[in-house]
C-alpha cells in the first residue's frame, strides 16, 4: 500500500464490499412502501404538498438507513487507536470518507427514484442535507457521553441543523408547516444554505475530532453521567430479582426470541408515538388550533407504522451478518462454516433439546407478540386523536380541494390499510429471518420477498391488476403446497393448520368488508397477498429451522 | 429408532464411516468411532483436525454426508430432543447469550431439561462463586466457562460433551473443569467426551482416546493399550550411519552415527527381533508419553 489512507480504503472495501450494497437494498423497500399508498396522486409535480410529504419521509428514512449502514460498515473507531496514525487521520477517514459514501449512495437512490417515480425530485439539496445529517451525528456516535459539557456540546450542531431545517423547509412549527403551499423541499439551494451546511459540517468535524482525541487519550473521570448510568444500573439490578421461571421450552424460547430479536419491533413505535403527542400538544397550544394539533398526532400513526416495518425489515439482514464464518484448517485452507446468528439462533441454543416444531412455535409466538404490541400502540395512537377529534368536533386533516376529511373516511383507511398493513408486513419480515438463506438461492425460500417486490413493481405497470392477481394465484398455490408439506412432515397439526387458515379467512373478510373507499381492486389483491404471506411462516418456519440447525 | 432400542444400547456414541466435506475441503474422512457408556473419551487433534466438526455431528448440527452417527441409538439429526436431552454440551466458543444474567440463563436452560437438578445447579453456582444477578457479558472468560460448565452439568447428563474445555483458561478454572469431569464419571454410567490439544489433561483423565488428523482417525483405543503399544528405544549399531536405518514399526527417529533413537509401534519382542536383524543392540528403552505418541502419529501420517 502506498499510504495509510490507501491501506484503510483497501481494508474497508475488502471487508465491506457486499455490505455497502446492503444500504441501497434496505433503503429501496421504504420508498416502495411509502409511495404505494400515493400511487393515485399525481407525483409529477413537487409543488404538491403530498409529494413534499413523501419526499420528506423518504429522504429522512434514506438518510437514516444509509447512514446507519455506513456506520455499521465502518466499525469501531477505537480499533484504530493502537495503530500508528494521527487522530486527525483517523477522524478524516471516518468523517469525510463516511460523508462521501453517504452522499454517493443517497444520490444514487434519489436518481433511481427520479427515474421510477417523480421526475422533478431534487437531488443536490437532499444530498447536501444527508451529508450535514451525517456530520451532525458523528460527535454523538463517536465516543461515549461522559461529561455534562459534552452532553451540551454534542447536540449543538444538531440544533443548527434542526433550526435550519425548520426555518427553511417547513417542519410544522408554524401555521401550515410542512403542508403550507409555499413550502418547497430542497429544490433550490441559496448561498446561505451552503454557508449553513459548511459551517455545521465544520463544527461537527471539530467536535468529533475533540471527542475522539479525548477518547484516545484514555482519560476518564467520574461525571454526573456516570451517576445517571449507576442509577439505571441499580434499577437494572433490582429487576433481576423478578427473574422468572418458564412453564415450558416454548415459553422460554419465545421469551428469548422476544428479548434478543423481536423486541426491536415495538420499541421504536413506543418511542415515537409520545414524541408526536408532545409535538401535537406544542403545536396545538401555539397555533390555538386543536384540529391542527390532532393532525400532528395523527401523523404519529403513519410514522409509527413506518418505524414498525423498518426494524422488522432489518431483522433478516442482521441475522445474515453472522451467518457464516471462515475457519482455517491445519493445512492453511479456509472453509466456510455456519456460525452463530447475531439476532437469531446460535450453536448453544441449537444444543438445547427442542424440536423444530416447538422452536417454530416459539419464534412465531414471539414475532406475533412483537407485531401485536407494536400494532396495539399504533392503534392507541390512532384512537386518541380520532377520539378527541370526534369528541370536540375538530377537523383532523384539511385538504385544500375537498376540505376536512371525514372521520368515517379517515378511520377505515388508517385502521385497515395503515395499521393492518404494517402489522402484517412487519410479521412477514420478522419471520423471514428463518427462511432466507443468502448462501442458497433457492426459489422456494425467496418466494415471499420476490412476490412482495413483484407486486410492488406490478403497480407501476398498466396491467397492475391482472399481474398482481397472477402473483396472488402463485402465492395461494404455494400456501396450499406449504400447508400440505407441513402437515405431512408433522411440522404443524391438522388442527393448527385449520386454525391458521380460519384466521386467514377472517383477515380476508375484514379486508373485503372493511376496505375503505378508494382502496380499489389492486389494494384488495395486495392486501390478500399480504395475508397469505403472513400465513406462510406458520407452515414454513419449522422446516426452515431444520435446515438452519443442521447443515 | 425407538426407545426400546436406545435403552438397551451399550454405546453412547457410534460413528460409522462418517465423511464430511465443506466445499472442496474434506473435513472428515471415513471416521469410525465407538464411545462406550461410562468412562472418559479424549478426542485429540491439532486445530482444524475435525474435532469440532465431529462433535457437531454428534449434536446433530451436521448431516452425515456418508456413513452414520448414532447417539444412544438415535440419529441426532432426526431425533434432536431424544439425543440433546441426554447431552450436556460446552462449546469451545462459550456462545451463551451474553445479554442474560446468570440466574436468567439458568432458568432459561432449566426449562429445556426435565431432569434439571435445581439444588445441584445452585450448589455448582455457589461453588463457582457466580453472582446470579450478574450479566454474562460482564463476566471474565473463566467465569463464563464456569457458567457454561454449570449449564452442561446441572441436568446430570448421560453424556457430557466438552469441546476444548480448557482452552485459554487459567489453572483454577481448568481444575474446576477437570473436577467436573471426574465427578461426572463418578456417577455410574455417565460418559464424558472431551476434545483437547492439551495432552497432559487427556493423559490424566481419559480411559480411551482417538487421535484425529486432517479429518482421519489415526489412532483409537484404550489409552493404556495405546501407550503400551508405543515405546522409545535407543539402538547402537555396529557401524555408523548418516541416515537412520529402517526399523520395522518405527514412526519417528533422531540421532546420528552409531546411536539412533526410535519411537516405535508394535510388539516389544518383534521390535527387538527387528533390531537384531539390522545388527543393533537395544541400549535404552523408555515408555512414550501421549504427547510424543500424538506428535509421532501426526508426523508418521
Amino acid at each position: 500500500m502506498q499510504s495509510v489512507t490507501a491501506a484503510l480504503i483497501w481494508e474497508y472495501l475488502a471487508r465491506n464490499r457486499w455490505m455497502l450494497l446492503l444500504g441501497l437494498l434496505l433503503s429501496s423497500p421504504i420508498a416502495w412502501v411509502t409511495l404505494l399508498p400515493f400511487r393515485d396522486v399525481d407525483l409529477q409535480s413537487v409543488s404538491q404538498r403530498e409529494v413534499i410529504q413523501i419526499l420528506v419521509i423518504n429522504v429522512h428514512c434514506l438518510v437514516t438507513v444509509i447512514g446507519g449502514c455506513v456506520i455499521a460498515t465502518q466499525g469501531s473507531m477505537s480499533s484504530f487507536y493502537l495503530k500508528p496514525m494521527s487522530t486527525t487521520a483517523i477522524v478524516n477517514f471516518f468523517y469525510w470518507g463516511g460523508a462521501l459514501l453517504v452522499a454517493c449512495q443517497v444520490a444514487l437512490m434519489l436518481w433511481m427514484w427520479k427515474i421510477f417515480f417523480v421526475s422533478d425530485w431534487p437531488i443536490v439539496g437532499s444530498v447536501l442535507f444527508a451529508v450535514v445529517c451525517w456530520g451532525v451525528f458523528q460527535p454523538i456516535f463517536r465516543g461515549s457521553l461522559e461529561s455534562l459539557s459534552w452532553v451540551i456540546m454534542a447536540p449543538a450542531a444538531f440544533l443548527i441543523l434542526a433550526i435550519w431545517l425548520s426555518a427553511k423547509h417547513g417542519i410544522p412549527v408554524y401555521q401550515g408547516g410542512m403542508l403550507s403551499p409555499q413550502v418547497h423541499y430542497w429544490d433550490s439551494i441559496s448561498g446561505s444554505d451552503g454557508l449553513i451546511a459548511i459551517t455545521t459540517l465544520c463544527i461537527s468535524y471539530v467536535l468529533t475530532l475533540w471527542r475522539v482525541d479525548y477518547d484516545r487519550s484514555g482519560r476518564s473521570r467520574r461525571t454526573w453521567t456516570d451517576r445517571v448510568r449507576d442509577f439505571f444500573a441499580s434499577i437494572d439490578a433490582r429487576s433481576a430479582s423478578r427473574m422468572r421461571l418458564f412453564q415450558s421450552p416454548v415459553h422460554a424460547q419465545a421469551w428469548y426470541d422476544f428479548q434478543s430479536r423481536t423486541a426491536m419491533i415495538p420499541w421504536p413505535v413506543l418511542s415515537i408515538v409520545p414524541c408526536f403527542w408532545l409535538l401535537a400538544i406544542i403545536f396545538g397550544a401555539t397555533s390555538q388550533n386543536l384540529g391542527a394539533g390532532l393532525t400532528v398526532a395523527l401523523g404519529g400513526v403513519t410514522a409509527a407504522t413506518v418505524v414498525q416495518i423498518i426494524p422488522a425489515l432489518f431483522l433478516p439482514f442482521f441475522s445474515f451478518l453472522g451467518h457464516t464464518i471462515t475457519q482455517e484448517t491445519t493445512t492453511g485452507e479456509h472453509i466456510n462454516i455456519k456460525s452463530s446468528l447475531s439476532l437469531g439462533m446460535s450453536p448453544y441454543l441449537f444444543s438445547l433439546p427442542m424440536s423444530d416444531r416447538q422452536r417454530a412455535q416459539a419464534i412465531l409466538r414471539s414475532s406475533a407478540w412483537a407485531c401485536g404490541i407494536a400494532s396495539a400502540i399504533v392503534l392507541l395512537s390512532l384512537a386518541v386523536p380520532v377520539g378527541l377529534g370526534w369528541g370536540f368536533g375538530a377537523d383532523l386533516i384539511m385538504r385544500k380541494d375537498v376540505g376536512p376529511v371525514k372521520l368515517d373516511v379517515l378511520v377505515p383507511w388508517f385502521l385497515v390499510v395503515v395499521c393492518g398493513g404494517s402489522m402484517l408486513l412487519s410479521f412477514v419480515f420478522a419471520t423471514l429471518v428463518f427462511t432466507l438463506d443468502f448462501r442458497k438461492w433457492n426459489l422456494r425460500d425467496w418466494l415471499t420477498p420476490l412476490i412482495l417486490v413483484a407486486v410492488l413493481i406490478a403497480s407501476l405497470t398498466p396491467i397492475a391488476l391482472p399481474l398482481s392477481m397472477g402473483l396472488g394465484v402463485i402465492a395461494a398455490g404455494y400456501l396450499v403446497y406449504a400447508t400440505v408439506q407441513a402437515v405431512t412432515r408433522e411440522d404443524i397439526s391438522w388442527v393448527g393448520a385449520s386454525l391458521v387458515w380460519l384466521a386467514g379467512v377472517a383477515f380476508f373478510a375484514v379486508l373485503f368488508l372493511g376496505s375503505p373507499e378508494g382502496f380499489g381492486d389492486y389494494g384488495l389483491v395486495l392486501g390478500s397477498i399480504l395475508v397469505m404471506l403472513a400465513m406462510l411462516p406458520f407452515f414454513t418456519t419449522a422446516s426452515a429451522i431444520r435446515d438452519l440447525r443442521t447443515t | 429408532m425407538g426407545d426400546s432400542t436406545s435403552v438397551s444400547y451399550n454405546q453412547a456414541v457410534e460413528i460409522r464411516n462418517l465423511s464430511r466435506t465443506f466445499g472442496s475441503k474434506r473435513a472428515l474422512h471415513d471416521v469410525s468411532l465407538h464411545i462406550p457408556r461410562g468412562g472418559v473419551f479424549g478426542l485429540i487433534g491439532a486445530n482444524g483436525a475435525g474435532k469440532t466438526t465431529l462433535i457437531k455431528h454428534i449434536l446433530g448440527a451436521h448431516y452425515a454426508e456418508t456413513g452414520s452417527v448414532r447417539v444412544f441409538g438415535f440419529d441426532p439429526v432426526t431425533h434432536p430432543v431424544e439425543v440433546l436431552s441426554r447431552i450436556g454440551y460446552m462449546s469451545e466458543d462459550r456462545d451463551i447469550p451474553h445479554w442474560m444474567r446468570v440466574q436468567e440463563i439458568m432458568n432459561y436452560t432449566r426449562s429445556f431439561f426435565p431432569k434439571w437438578d435445581a439444588s445441584f445447579a445452585e450448589e455448582l453456582r455457589e461453588m463457582f462463586d457466580l453472582d446470579p444477578k450478574q450479566r454474562i457479558r460482564t463476566l471474565s472468560r473463566g467465569q463464563t466457562a464456569r457458567v457454561c460448565l454449570l449449564l452442561a452439568l446441572a441436568h446430570r447428563p448421560e453424556l457430557l460433551v466438552l469441546d476444548e474445555p480448557s482452552s485459554g483458561l487459567d489453572p483454577v478454572v481448568r481444575r474446576d473443569i477437570l473436577a467436573a469431569i471426574v465427578q461426572t464419571v463418578a456417577d455410574e454410567g455417565r460418559t464424558v467426551l472431551f476434545s483437547s490439544h492439551l495432552l497432559d489433561e487427556v493423559e490424566r483423565l481419559a480411559d480411551r482416546v482417538a487421535i484425529l488428523h486432517e479429518g482421519r482417525v489415526l489412532l483409537e483405543g484404550e489409552l493404556d493399550a495405546i501407550q503400551e503399544s508405543f515405546r522409545r528405544i535407543t539402538l547402537r549399531f555396529e557401524q555408523p550411519f548418516s541416515e537412520a536405518p529402517s526399523i520395522l514399526g518405527a514412526i519417528e527417529h533422531r540421532g546420528s552415527g552409531h546411536e539412533w533413537t526410535y519411537v516405535c509401534r508394535g510388539d516389544r519382542e518383534q521390535l527387538i527381533q527387528a533390531a537384531k536383524t539390522v545388527k543393533a543392540e537395544v541400549v535404552h528403552e523408555t515408555p512414550v508419553s501421549l504427547d510424543e505418541i500424538f506428535i509421532s502419529s501426526i508426523h508418521g501420517s
